[in-house]
Order: C-alpha cells, then structure tokens, then sequence
C-alpha cells in the first residue's frame, strides 16, 4: 500500500479529541456510551447518522450535545408535514435595493445539521436533502453552493409506524451512514436524569470542547487507516450476502460497503488503531447496514427483524484470514 | 467457479498420479504369477476407470461417500465383467465368479509363487487385489485429501512380496516412491495455492497448483529424491532384519521353496553323475554311520513321490532338544554323537541328520517338522553349504518279535501314509497281496517284500534306467520281462513303500546316505554316489522302522531285525540283551500317536487344504496395518503438525489452537473472529495441569491468567499478521503461548472430552472449512426497487 498510514502521534491526538467530546456528551445523555460512540464514528467518517427511537429517549438531545461540543456553526431544522423544500436547500430573493436576486442560505448551510423529526415532512422536502448529503453542495436557481466541512447532518427520526410520519425513501435512507437507536436509560441513569434536567436545561452549560478545524484534521488522520485486502474482501463479502439472500427484498448497495468502510477505519482510529480489524467492520454491520435493508414480505410476515436477519447472515461470511482455515 | 474449488485438470492429474503410482507399486506382484499381464492389464484400466470417475466425481462435487461408492461398484462390475462375462454376476455368473476364484485360492494354496502357466491362474485374486488398493489409495489420496495417509496402502502392496521373500526390483520401490512423492507435492501445492496470496507478494496465479517459489520446487525434489535414494541404498549397509522375528517368515510361509527342490530329484542327478564327489565329513563315535537322513517324501500322488505340504511351526526351532522320540516305546539302546561338516558342493535345504535325532546343534534358523523329523531351512537363503552341525542320535532296540507283535497301525498315522491314489494299476496290489500271502502280520509282510525285492523276485539293481517313481514307472518297474524288474534305489524303495500301502501299513520313503567312506577312527565322508533311497514303514510303539529293498549288490545288509535274528539295530559296543518278548510291548502301543500331524485330521488326504499359502499372510498384513494405521495414525499426524506449528508463525499457531480446541470437541466457526474467539476461549479456560480435575471442571478466565495473556499475545500478534500494513518484525515460534493455552483448554475440558483428545484427534479429520463463494458475476438489480 502506497499512501501513508496514520502515525501515533495522530492517533493519540484523535484518541484524546474524542474522549474528551464523548466525556461531554456525557454530561447530558448518560450510560449511552454505546450510542455516543457510533455518533462519533460517524462524525469522523464524514457520515451522517440518523437516530431513530421513540419519542423522548433524547434523540434531539443527543444531536444537540454533540453540536454543542463542537466549536461550529450548527443549524436545526424541524421537519414538519408544511415545510418546503427551499426551507432545507435556501432561496433566492429578489433584492429590491440592489435589483438583483440574492441567496438566502437554506437549513442546510453549517457544519452541524440537525434534522429534527426529518420523517414528518412529506416526501418532496425530504428528496431536497438528498443533493447535499451526498455531495455536500446545494444548487439553486442553476447556481451551486459549497457546504463548509466537516459537515454532518444528524437526523432524527420516530418509528414508521408512529402516527404522522412518512417513511423515508430508500434513496435518502442510503445515505445516512449508519442509525442507532437511544433505547430507554437504565433505572439509575433515569433517576439522575431527573436530579440534573429539571432544574436547568444541562444542554446550557455545555462548552464546546473543540472545533470545525480540528475535527477536519481528525477526518484527515482517519482517512490515512490501513484497510488490508482481507478486511477489503470481508466488507464486501458482507454486503453481497444481503443481496442474495431470501429474506431480503433489497439488500445493500455499494455505498453501504464504502459506508461500512469508512466507519470502520474511523471506529480503529477511535480504538487507537492504524490498521482495521475484522472486528470493526462485523461490529459496525448492525447500524451501518441494517437500515438500508428491506425484509422480503415472508420474512415480515414471520415477524423477524431486519436486524435479525442482517446477524444471521454476517455468522455464515468467514473472516478472512492469512490462510485458508 | 469458486477459488476452492479444483478444476477438472487438477482433479484429473491428481486422480492419474496416484493410481499411476498404484499400478506401479502393483509391478511389484509379477513374482505370482508367470502371467502377469493377466492381472497388470485389469488393474490400469480399473486405474484408468477409478481415476475417471474419482475427478468428475469430485469435480461435480459429489460426496466423498458417494463418490468411492460409485467407483466400488463400478470397479466391481468391470472385475466381474473381465472374469467372468458379465457386470453383474448372478446365477450361472455367481457361480462362476465363485468357481474361478475357488481355484485362484486352491492355486496359491497348492502351488508356489511363481505360479505356473498350466494350472489355473491366480490372477483373479491378484485383480480383486488391485482393485481394493486402488479404490483405498484413490478415498484416501483424492476423495479426503489426506495423501500422507495413502502411503500405508502403498506400503502395504509391496510388503506382501517382501514378506513371502518374492523377487523384487529396487526400481519398483523407487518408482511407487516417486509417485507418492508427486502426490504428495500436488497436495501441498494444491493447499498453498488455497491459502491465496500471501501479504506483501505480488499476485501470482492464485488458482492452479502451483507451489509459487522455485526454490521451494527444488528443494522439494532434493529432500524427495535424497529420501528415496536412502530409501533404496541404506538397506545395502545395514544387516538385514530377519523377517522371522516378526513371525512371518518362511517358517510359516507355506513349503513353495521347499517342494521347489525335490530331494528325489537331486538324488536322481547325483546318482547319476558321471564323477563321484565328497559332501559330507562326519565325526562319531556310532560304530554304524549309515543311513543318515536328508529328507522323507510322505505323499504318493499319481505322479511322484514327493514331501507333501508341510506346515512347520514356528517354535519348531532346531536349536537344542527336539522330539526325536515322541510316541515310541521301544527301548533305547545307545547314543551317539554325531558332528557334520558339509562341504561347499552340498547345497541342501534339508538337514542331513540319522532318525531318531534327540539333539540338534546347528547355525542358522532350522526348523523341524514334528512328524517326520526333516529339519528345513526357514530363511530362504539358508542352506547346508559349508555348515558344520552336530546332533544325537538314539538307537533303538528293535526286533522282530517286538515288531512282529505290534498292534494294528490302522488309525495311529495320519490316513495320508496309507493313501494310493486311485489311477494305480491295481496289478500293483494284487502282486503285494500274491508276495505276502504266505505272511500273517503287519512286520512278516513288510519282511516278505523286502526279501521279494532283494532276492525272490528277480530284480536287477542298474541305475542307468530312466524310470520315475510315478505309478507308471512303478508299474513297468514290477511288470517282469525285457526291461523290467530293473532299476535303482528310487524305485525299490517307491514300490516297496506303496505296495506296503496297498497293505495297509503305512509307509514312506526316506532320502539319504546309505555309507560313508572310512576316513579315521571316529571320522567318515560321504559322496554323491552314497545318496540313497529306503522305505521307512510305521509300526505303533516302534515308530518308523527302516527297510531296505535294493538288491545286496548295492545295499549289502537288512536291517538287523528283518533277518530273522532278533538282533538290535546296530550291533551295539556296548550291548545290551534284547528285552524281547511280546509282553515287552507296552499295550498304549496302538493308541500312541505322532506328537503333531503334519496335516490337520479329517482333512481330505490330497492335502490341498490345512496348507499356509500367501493368502492369509496378506490378509493379515493388510488388516494389521489398517488396524494400526487407524490407531495411531491420527496420533501421530496430529503431533507432527504441531511440532511444525510451534515453531513456525502465528497464523500456524493458530491452526494448532484452533486444532486443540476442534480435539477437545470445541466449535471453531469460520464466521469469527480472532477478537470473538479469544472472547468464547477465555470461558471455556480451566485450571492448567489439573491431573485430578473432575468430570467436569471449573472454566472461567480468572482460573488460567496466564493462558489469558498469551491468548491476548497471539491475537495481536494474528491481527497484525494478517490486517495490519506492515507485519514485519513478528516474533516465529509461540510454542510457550500455544503450550499454556492448550494446558489451560485441557484443564477446562471434560475428562471424556479430553481422553478422546489424546487418542482420537478429532481435527486430523475435519477439513478445513473453505472459503465462502464469492460470486463472480454481477448481480442484476432489475427485480430491486430503483437506489439511488
């Protein structure tokens, strides 16, 4: 392999950025380390992460801590069945004083977007994020607007069968890296919650531990990761054994293998790794792929989860190894 | 196509290879059977036939089972096809298929390899053979892919020949050598190639087998070829092993050397040679060294006289005391010592000793048969050139009257002695019954036709006549007139011991020397123009007694208690008086029986069965080696791998835990990985070296610290190996690490669990799991919702 790998002093840098985010995080969403840290893999993969719960486990918290932990322009969007495309992407105004149209940057222009309840907007204003999560660039009016990096959206999202909701397309759904999902708090995390959130909004005191810049460096140090071929075959392999299985309708595209790919060597930097395990890209199966996976009507029928089928499938992908066994 | 998965050329050229190398050990047979092509023929094409089926069995990916079935049967219907005209042998073809292989058995029992041309062929045993070698080698080699353990089979087929002391040819050795060789190497090569392309090297082609490097080709060879010429040249060095130690050596091995040297025949040659030549050098002090014995011919078929199938036991050894006495009552008169030089020109397989022998002294594995006394050589190259020995002899107090009172024989020898075959002119019995129709006991008969023979009948000694001693030539032997009535010691002995048969005394006649020539006091030679021949007839208490029907002018003197006098054997220096008297005879006299039949009671008397042929000797071989090969076989390839994974990578090391745990009766799935399985290893770790463990142990990571380290050790050191960018610098040899874990797994083991670890390694049979298809083609997504 030609391009250089990540250096120790990098790594030790990531390592220390990120435990001191996760460490904030904390403050606000407690005993979610498992949540916090996928949120983070996805930050440092250049990803985007949907939070898909029930209403009040802290989704929307969640987003904001993080936002809050970086020193960045952040935006917030609710998504509400009324609100139109051109107030995610921005408009042009017509300027009557200087007689020219002018750009009215839209939801979507800052390095932090938070999509809040992104499912309860009707279809068309969701098709509008489309563009710029995966190009990172809005186009209005024929004219192309960069996004600023690091840009991540962090959407939020009830359960499709929550009343109100429209379900996302499969198109948009593709291009979030990976979902998770809060899950209730432990009987002692909840009581605590209680002691801190009713006094004061503990989101207020929170500082922003570092910024735009450094997270830039960060997403740079990750790009650097060494992905052996073995890993390279493994990823792969687990994608195709989606596609041909019996219990899926669709299974995962492409993307979701460069997406595995990218949160896994961003989880080994997060793990002080240079190289990336097997391990790293098995562990990121579930919210990486399972979203994008659509179950076969029987499979429905019978009652089995998408995540469910997605484990039974990665247990028949061999590890790749040095040898045959 | 899959990576894993062997092309057809591969197949095939794997297939070929190792029944080539079948076929080749099979050259090996030719020794059997002057037709070897009769067996050489069926075995290629049932190797061309296995090898076929056996590369698209497998290419089709058949199961093993159904695989070896499909050639089993196939094999079977061509083996069937060839010996008797049809696949499937049923009615008159079952039959036949029986019938020919009945009388491949009787051949092999009957006859000596190699087996002639006109009797019926053993080729059908031989093909049947064959077939089950290559069938064994092809399961072994090709269907379960474990090579190594196909040599056994290999091994086997050419051990057959060397255990019957067949001829053999060093390039056969080499060439069967050479094939499991390149079996082997296809092998390796084949798994090399399967592991794919390793770290750090450029891409060759991961698909044929092809082992990449070229020196590891040449060096391959080099260890191959300097094995094999080891192999080959060693043996040449070191002094043979006698094969008899293993307890299948000639002695039981069957009398195919044995009745290859006809004693009569060499008699007849000697005798006539034109030049007299000495052989033996004696030293007693027997007042009376003559009549020593070489051999006794005991069957009497239709042709000639001959040993018969002798089954000499092993114990038999001529080393010390032997039987010489058993089931004789008369009293012995004196002993002699006796001590024989043999000189170079006497090359017999038989043991020149005098009758009634109570010690034998001589180098070399002799062995004796309890029921005639004939001491033969057991290795093949052993004979009496230039060999001294020195025996004791008894002389036994015979007279007539003892004799003449002797109770009935009937039923005290074996039927054999008794025995004239059926195509005997029965002139032959009606002139013994006409000779002794004047004589009322069994002793007064047999004293009748000597005198006959000698005196009365008109015999004239010559030995320049060209009769046999078939019942032909005796027939034109007894008939009087131009030309008959004459002949040598052959013949008056034959006819003598089979018209006694006809009386139904037993008989047999003996080969030997009749007298030396006076060297010193104590010291004799014997010639070649002293060889002799004498009839020896049984009578209960006395054993055999010796006759002698050749005319005075070349025998001068009867036995002493046939004259009339009730003299003793030989005149005795230190006479005793005669016990005489009828009551002297013990009256147990007719139930004394020889200590040990040479033929098994009840057998048919043409002694074709109760004979040792090759037959069971390779079906012993075989099993016993099958037998041991399944037992310590596994044992054994397991601790090699390991000694070789110990000191090699990580990645080895590896396999050697992951082998440990499969012993143990563990899961090892393919879907884990290193991290997972350190994760399920480190519960099942249980206290190392606990030698009074209970059925079921404690497990838990708490209980080997240690073996959690070096589990932690190994996976990072595999994690490197195979994931990280630059793995150099990896310490080679985890046998500490692999040694602690594996001692912790075995703590941590039920006690059944781990007995069966240690005798029956469960992982020397689980193949590896291959590697999952990774489809090739591109998938269609017409059928799948548009993606983005």
């Amino acid at each position: 392999m030609d391009t250089p790998t990540a250096a120790t002093a990098d790594l030790e840098t990531l390592e220390r950025v990120v435990s001191r985010v996760r460490d904030n995080i904390e403050k606000v969403i407690e005993g979610k380390r498992d949540v916090v840290s996928a949120t983070l893999t996805v930050l440092l993969a250049e990803g985007h992460l949907l939070i898909e719960d029930v209403p009040g486990v802290g989704k929307t918290m969640l987003s904001k801590a993080l936002a809050r932990s970086i020193d960045c322009s952040v935006r917030r969007i609710q998504f509400t069945p009324d609100l139109l495309p051109s107030d995610v992407t921005g408009v042009s105004v017509f300027d009557q004083n200087s007689r020219e149209f002018e750009f009215r940057p839209g939801g979507v222009f800052a390095n932090i977007v938070v999509g809040d309840e992104i499912n309860r907007a009707s279809p068309k204003t969701q098709s509008a994020l489309l563009e710029c999560m995966e190009e990172r660039q809005v186009t209005v009016d024929n004219t192309t607007y960069q996004l600023d990096s690091p840009f991540m959206v962090i959407a939020t999202q009830n359960p499709i069968e929550m009343e109100g909701t429209y379900a996302l397309p499969e198109a948009q759904r593709d291009r979030f890296m990976a979902r998770v999902s809060v899950g209730y708090p432990v009987q002692s995390a909840e009581i605590a919650m209680l002691d801190s959130h009713t006094r004061t909004s503990p989101l207020d005191d929170l500082e922003p531990v570092t910024d735009a810049a450094e997270i830039a460096k960060l997403i740079g140090i990750v790009g650097q990761v060494y992905v052996s071929p073995a890993v390279q075959r493994y990823a792969v392999a687990l994608t195709s054994v989606t596609r041909g299985s019996d219990e899926l309708t669709l299974g995962a595209s492409p993307r979701a293998t460069l997406h595995l790919v990218r949160a896994a060597k961003a989880r080994a930097a997060i793990a002080g790794r240079d190289y990336v395990l097997p391990d790293d890209v098995h562990d990121l199966t579930r919210p990486v792929l399972a979203h994008r996976l659509l179950p076969s009507v029987e499979a429905s029928m019978s009652g089995r989860s998408t995540a469910a089928i997605l484990d039974a499938l990665v247990a028949t992908v061999p590890v790749p190894s040095g040898t045959e066994g | 196509m899959s990576r894993s998965r062997v092309s057809l050329p591969g197949q095939l050229l794997m297939s070929v290879v190792a029944m080539a190398t079948v076929w080749v050990a099979l050259l090996s047979w030719r020794g059997f059977t002057v037709e070897s092509d009769r067996y050489l023929a069926p075995a290629f094409l049932l190797g061309v036939l296995i090898a076929v089926s056996g590369a698209l069995g497998r290419w089709a990916r058949l199961p093993g089972v159904v695989v070896f079935l499909g050639q089993a049967v196939l094999g079977g219907a061509v083996v069937s096809w060839l010996l008797t005209g049809a696949p499937i042998p049923y009615g008159a073809h079952w039959a036949r298929l029986l019938d020919v292989f009945g009388d491949a058995v009787d051949s092999a029992n009957r006859y000596g390899s190699p087996i002639p041309s006109t009797v019926p062929s053993v080729h059908p045993l031989l093909v049947a053979g064959a077939l089950g070698c290559l069938l064994l080698v092809d399961l072994l080699a090709c269907t379960l892919r474990r090579v190594p353990l196909a040599g056994l089979p290999l091994l086997s087929i050419y051990t057959v020949p060397v255990s019957l002391g067949g001829d053999l040819h060093w390039w056969v050795f080499a060439l069967t050598a050479t094939g499991f060789l390149a079996l082997l190497f296809l092998h390796e090569s084949e798994q090399v190639a399967r592991w794919g392309r390793p770290l750090g090297e450029q891409a060759g082609d991961p698909e044929g087998p092809n082992i990449r490097a070229g020196s590891v080709r040449v060096s391959a060879g080099r260890i191959g070829g300097a094995a094999t010429a080891l192999a080959i040249t060693l043996p040449i060095f070191v002094p043979t092993l006698s094969t008899d130690s293993f307890g299948f050596g000639n002695g039981s091995g069957g009398d195919g050397d044995i009745s290859i040297q006809n004693p009569m025949a060499d008699l007849r040659r000697d005798l006539r040679r034109g030049f007299d030549m000495p052989l033996l050098r004696v030293q007693t002090d027997d007042p009376d060294p003559t009549y020593l014995r070489i051999a006794v011919l005991n069957r009497f078929s239709a042709n000639e006289w001959s040993s018969g199938d002798r089954k000499v036991p092993d114990d038999n050894v001529a080393d010390g005391d032997v039987p010489g006495l058993d089931g004789i009552t008369t009293e012995v008169g004196a002993t002699y010592d006796y001590e024989v030089e043999a000189l170079s020109a006497f090359r017999s397989t038989w043991l020149p000793t005098k009758p009634h022998t109570t010690e034998v002294v001589a180098p070399g594995d002799w062995r004796y048969d309890p029921a005639t006394m004939d001491f033969i050589a057991a290795p093949d190259d052993l004979d009496t050139a230039g060999l001294t020995w020195s025996f004791r002899t008894a002389a036994l107090d015979l007279t007539g009257q003892d004799l003449d009172s002797a109770p009935s024989p009937v039923g005290a020898v074996d039927r054999e002695f008794v025995h004239v075959p059926d195509g005997i002119d029965p002139m032959v019995g009606e002139l013994a019954e006409r000779v002794t129709a004047e004589s009322s006991s069994m002793f007064d008969k047999a004293v009748a036709l000597q005198e006959w023979f000698r005196d009365t009948g008109g015999f004239t000694y010559d030995d320049s006549v060209d009769l046999g001693n078939g019942g032909d030539a005796l027939v034109e032997f007894l008939t009087e007139g131009e030309g008959g009535r004459t002949g040598y010691c052959e013949q008056f002995a034959s006819a003598m011991a089979v018209m006694a048969r006809q009386l139904g005394i037993p008989a047999r006649v003996a080969i030997g020397f009749l007298g030396p020539q006076r060297l010193g006091r104590q010291t004799y030679e014997f010639s070649a123009h002293d060889l002799h021949a004498w009839p020896e007839l049984y009578f209960p208490g006395s054993g055999w007694v010796r006759f002698e029907p050749t005319p005075p002018n070349r025998a001068g003197q009867v036995p002493g208690y046939t004259s009339g006098a009730a003299a003793p054997e030989n005149p005795p220096p230190t006479s005793r008086p005669s016990t005489g008297g009828p009551q002297a005879v013990p009256s147990a006299a007719p139930t004394a029986r020889l200590p040990e039949r040479v033929e098994t009671a009840g057998g048919p008397a043409d002694g074709s069965d109760g004979s040792s042929a090759w037959l069971p000797v390779v079906v012993v071989v075989l099993v016993g080696l099958v037998l041991l090969a399944g037992l310590l076989g596994p044992r054994l390839v397991r601790r090699r791998r390991r000694e070789v994974r110990v000191v090699a990578g990580v990645e080895a090391a590896w396999r050697e835990l992951r082998d440990t745990v499969l012993d143990l009766g563990g899961s090892w799935p393919e879907a884990r990985t290193p991290q997972q399985t350190r994760e399920v290893l480190v519960d099942q770790l249980g206290i190392p070296d606990d030698e009074f463990a209970p059925e079921r142990p404690q497990r838990g990571r708490e209980l080997a610290p240690d073996a959690v380290l070096a589990l932690d050790r190994m996976v990072h050191a595999l994690e490197l190996t195979r994931y990280a960018p630059d793995p150099a610098g990896l310490p080679r040899g985890w046998r500490a690490e692999v040694e602690t874990i594996e001692a912790a797994l075995v703590g941590g083991a039920p006690r059944r669990s781990r007995r069966l670890a240690r005798w029956w390694p469960r992982s020397v049979f689980v193949r590896p799991a291959r590697r999952v298809e990774e489809p090739e083609e591109t998938r269609s997504t017409d059928e799948l919702a548009p993606v983005g």
